[in-house]
């Protein structure tokens, strides 16, 4: 099977287009911000655009003109939104309520599993550690692929 | 032959692609990727009844090839349609 590869900013645009239309869908994932949760290039996502948001959900939003994100809701105050990578040791993102496009509601495995969602609770509380879970973590992955 | 009800095909910047879109759920790990060609024949003939004649025509209207070029395109997409699943 060939790959195509289409530029975030137009995939992920009409992507959000039809999340507001109400329809679900499915997309590869890029990148090591979501790990150990969601691997980059290996697992895919299902979104659908929620009502509601809570800390923990994983989200796609557009954090500027262009610039999107899948990351994990970390605060809510308001309409104003902070997110944070799961595989992030400091970096977060602010955005506002309305720019989140869509929720992932399950994670998809090349076997085509799907991977239940939590809300990374835990995962959050380990903060402090996150640097060296992840190092291990990413040494791990590279051994097995 | 025609295109099956649900395929869909949207422009993505640069690139042309068929998505299925059965039960309001569009998977973009499974799209089918169109050229400039190709796509004119889907645009032509989707909702239509068609043949690989059909599509051997509509490439000799548009493009300057030669009857045999166009007969062996046509019929080569035509098949591959039907492979993918996508036509019937």
């Amino acid at each position: 099977m060939k790959k195509i590869v289409i530029p975030n900013d137009i995939l992920l645009g009409e992507v959000s287009g039809m999340l507001a239309e109400g329809m679900e869908v499915i997309i590869m994932t890029k990148g090591y911000s979501m790990l150990p949760f969601i691997i980059g290039d290996r697992d895919s996502v299902k979104l659908r655009k929620s009502d509601s948001l809570r800390i923990g959900d994983i989200v796609l939003a557009e954090v500027a003109k262009g610039r999107y994100v899948l990351h994990r809701v970390f605060e809510i105050d308001g309409d104003r939104i902070t997110l944070m990578g799961d595989g992030n040791l400091y970096g977060t993102e602010q955005c506002h309520r309305s720019d989140i496009k869509g929720t992932v509601t399950d994670i998809i495995t090349p076997k085509g599993r799907h991977k239940k969602v939590t809300d990374g609770k835990i995962w959050r509380r380990l903060r402090p550690f996150r640097r060296i879970i992840l190092g291990i973590y990413r040494r791990l992955l590279k051994l097995c692929v | 032959m025609r295109i099956k009800e649900g395929f869909k095909l949207r422009p993505l910047g640069k690139e042309h692609v068929v998505t299925c879109e059965n039960v309001s759920l569009v998977n973009f790990n499974k799209v089918i990727s169109l050229n400039s060609s190709a796509t004119y024949l889907w645009e032509s003939v989707q909702g239509k009844e068609f043949t690989a004649d059909t599509l051997k025509d509509l490439l000799l209207e548009k493009y300057e090839v030669d009857p045999e070029t166009a007969a062996r395109d046509a019929a080569a997409l035509a098949q591959q349609l039907l492979d993918a699943g996508v036509a019937e």
